[in-house]
């Protein structure tokens, strides 16, 4: 995957930012540490609904910006765009129900500390003390 | 059918899709309604259509239609447990035909990954695109290829009864999305497009379904963005009610012309085919299976997609009064497509796909390859100006007049004016 992401860079296909940058976090009462790049993948695409403890996620998205475009990429395979479309048509077809949108870190770092089973994700240097971070298996 | 603007308003129509996004904007509906613990969402689509030479989905010949209008209201809740419960109501007017439908009211629960059971009406799997055909704001695309998801068959989208779905892992081969369903649809009356006769000897007064299942499996493969899928539905046991025609309405042009009236009278005398035969019962058993074979790659902000599909038919026809009795046939047709779009910026995409339709592939009812295929190429050109509004311009080229037998229009110099034509539409949606 890292090699595919120096080729992709390369070739300006991908931001500048990398999902490197990110951490993900999650509510405290999700009771999880860690988590494999195909559950972060699963998660993000609404397949894994809930956490090994049982807890059920809420996953929280960035709407815009460079980071929220590595971290999609990254681990959904998907644009911005096609990921927010991807969504949009589970909803629509009563397959899913959309993610808590989140246009600014400070609200994801605001909905993750409050919201029971909360999964986010945003830049290493904004997370707090109040939400668990969750480490790359 | 609507009634028709005039010529000189037919430029006024499509400022009035624009004048309704100003409209919108004024509102700036939020990405989401939140009414207490409930997520709503919604949509509102509305499409202009003109064509250079017939009727389809609409009085389109040689003028533009206000064709279609579709609103879309959703509402979605999940509970602390994980149970989820949704509900989505569809109200259309397409080609004039009206309908509010509850589009689905489920309770969803997912087990694990591998294992999920939604209970109420889904909507089930049918081939990439067909459980989202109505979600313009997820496509760039105004229209899916109109023979591998033909509007006139959206009352059968959604069934009554239990889906279980499921992602499983394959490791190194990638992984694998799966959904069963089986369910009870909606009977089918007479003005719904789906009831509109492809024989004008019969006029259709009920499609009465019993029920649908079916399956889908898709595979994620290994490569990034690639997946293929398998869709098969059936529908089996439909009986449709239906009568015979007035010999006005069997012999009127078009592409479902019908002499038997004529030929009675001959033998009879004037007037006796309306006298003896119109009106009396033509009592059809019928069986529908659809099958869908699929391909889909995403590359960045390009995605390509091809398709096949298959629709067999076993039609069990009755028609007492011309001592017809279980007079037993087959049908098939076929048809495929390429597709590729791209999502250019965030406001701006474009696609362009190339369809082929055989209604007769096997050649058994004697008509001419024009009647019984079409070659539709089309371009589409996508701008959201905002996230919640997407305007589309869309134009086929077509070469063969099969797709308007689906549409079920009256096209009344369909084997005079020629089998190239033209469909341009403009599509305005927004969505919440």
């Amino acid at each position: 995957m890292r090699k595919s992401l120096l080729i992709a860079a390369a070739l300006g296909l991908i931001p500048v930012v990398q999902a490197e940058d990110a951490a993900f976090v999650a509510n405290r009462d999700a009771k999880v540490d860690s988590l494999s790049a195909e559950q972060i993948h699963a998660i993000l695409l609404g397949t894994q609904v809930r956490f090994e403890s049982g807890v059920p996620v809420k996953l929280a998205i960035l709407t815009d910006g460079a980071l929220a475009e590595s971290v999609v990429h990254t681990y959904a395979q998907r644009s911005l765009d096609q990921f927010e479309k991807y969504w949009k048509r589970l909803v629509f077809t009563g397959k899913g129900s959309m993610p808590q949108e989140c246009a600014t870190e400070a609200d994801m770092i605001a909905y993750v500390e409050k919201t029971p089973g909360a999964f986010g994700y945003l830049d290493k240097s904004k997370v707090t003390a109040g939400v668990t971070t969750v480490t790359l298996k | 059918m609507i009634s028709q603007p005039s010529l000189s308003m037919k430029f006024g129509m499509s400022f009035g899709l624009v004048f309704i996004g100003f409209v919108g904007f004024a509102v700036r509906p939020a990405r989401a309604v939140d009414v207490g613990e409930l997520a709503i969402h919604g949509s509102l689509s509305l499409s202009e259509s003109e064509s250079n030479a017939y009727n389809f989905y609409g009085n389109t010949a040689d003028r533009f239609d206000f064709n279609q209008k579709e609103l879309t209201l959703n509402g979605g809740h999940q509970f602390a447990n994980g149970l989820r419960a949704s509900a989505q109501l569809y109200a259309y007017n397409l080609d004039g035909f009206s309908q509010l439908a509850l589009d689905f009211a489920s309770l969803d629960y997912s087990f694990a990954p591998w294992l999920g059971v939604r209970l109420g009406r889904n909507k089930f799997a049918n081939g990439l695109y067909g459980d989202g055909q109505d979600l313009d704001q997820v496509r760039i695309f105004a229209n899916l290829p109109a023979a591998t998801y033909p509007r006139s068959l959206r009352p059968i989208t959604s069934a009554d009864g239990i889906s279980v779905y499921g992602t499983a892992s394959a490791h190194w081969a990638g992984s694998f999305d799966y959904s069963a369903f089986f369910g009870r649809i909606d009977d089918i009356p007479s003005n719904a497009l789906a009831a509109r006769s492809a024989d004008s000897l019969t006029i259709i007064d009920e499609l009465r379904p019993k029920f649908l299942d079916g399956a889908g499996l898709y595979w994620n493969l290994p490569v990034d963005g690639l997946r293929l899928g398998i869709t098969t539905v059936q529908v089996p046991d439909v009986t449709v009610d239906a009568h015979l025609a007035t010999e006005a309405f069997a012999t009127r042009p078009g592409l479902s012309y019908n002499a038997t009236p004529l030929l009675i009278d001959h033998l009879y005398g004037a007037g006796a085919w309306d006298h003896a035969f119109a009106g009396q019962p033509a009592p059809t058993k019928a069986d529908y299976y659809f099958h869908i074979a699929s391909i889909e790659y995403t590359l960045g902000s390009w995605i390509f997609a091809a398709e096949y599909h298959t629709l067999n038919r076993s039609v069990t026809a009755n028609i007492p009064a011309l001592n017809v009795v279980n007079s037993f046939t087959m049908q098939r047709q076929h048809d495929y497509y390429f597709m590729a779009n791209w999502q250019a910026t965030k406001q701006i995409g474009a696609g362009a796909y190339y369809q082929f339709e055989s209604t007769d592939p096997d050649r058994t009812t004697g008509l001419p390859g024009s009647v019984t295929t079409s070659r539709d190429l089309a371009g589409v050109l996508a701008y959201s100006p905002f996230s919640w509004w997407v305007l589309k311009v869309e134009f086929h080229r077509i070469d063969g007049l099969a797709l308007l037998t689906a549409a079920g229009d009256y096209n009344p110099n369909a084997l005079t004016r020629g089998r190239m034509w033209n469909y341009l539409t403009f599509k305005s949606t927004f969505s919440f």
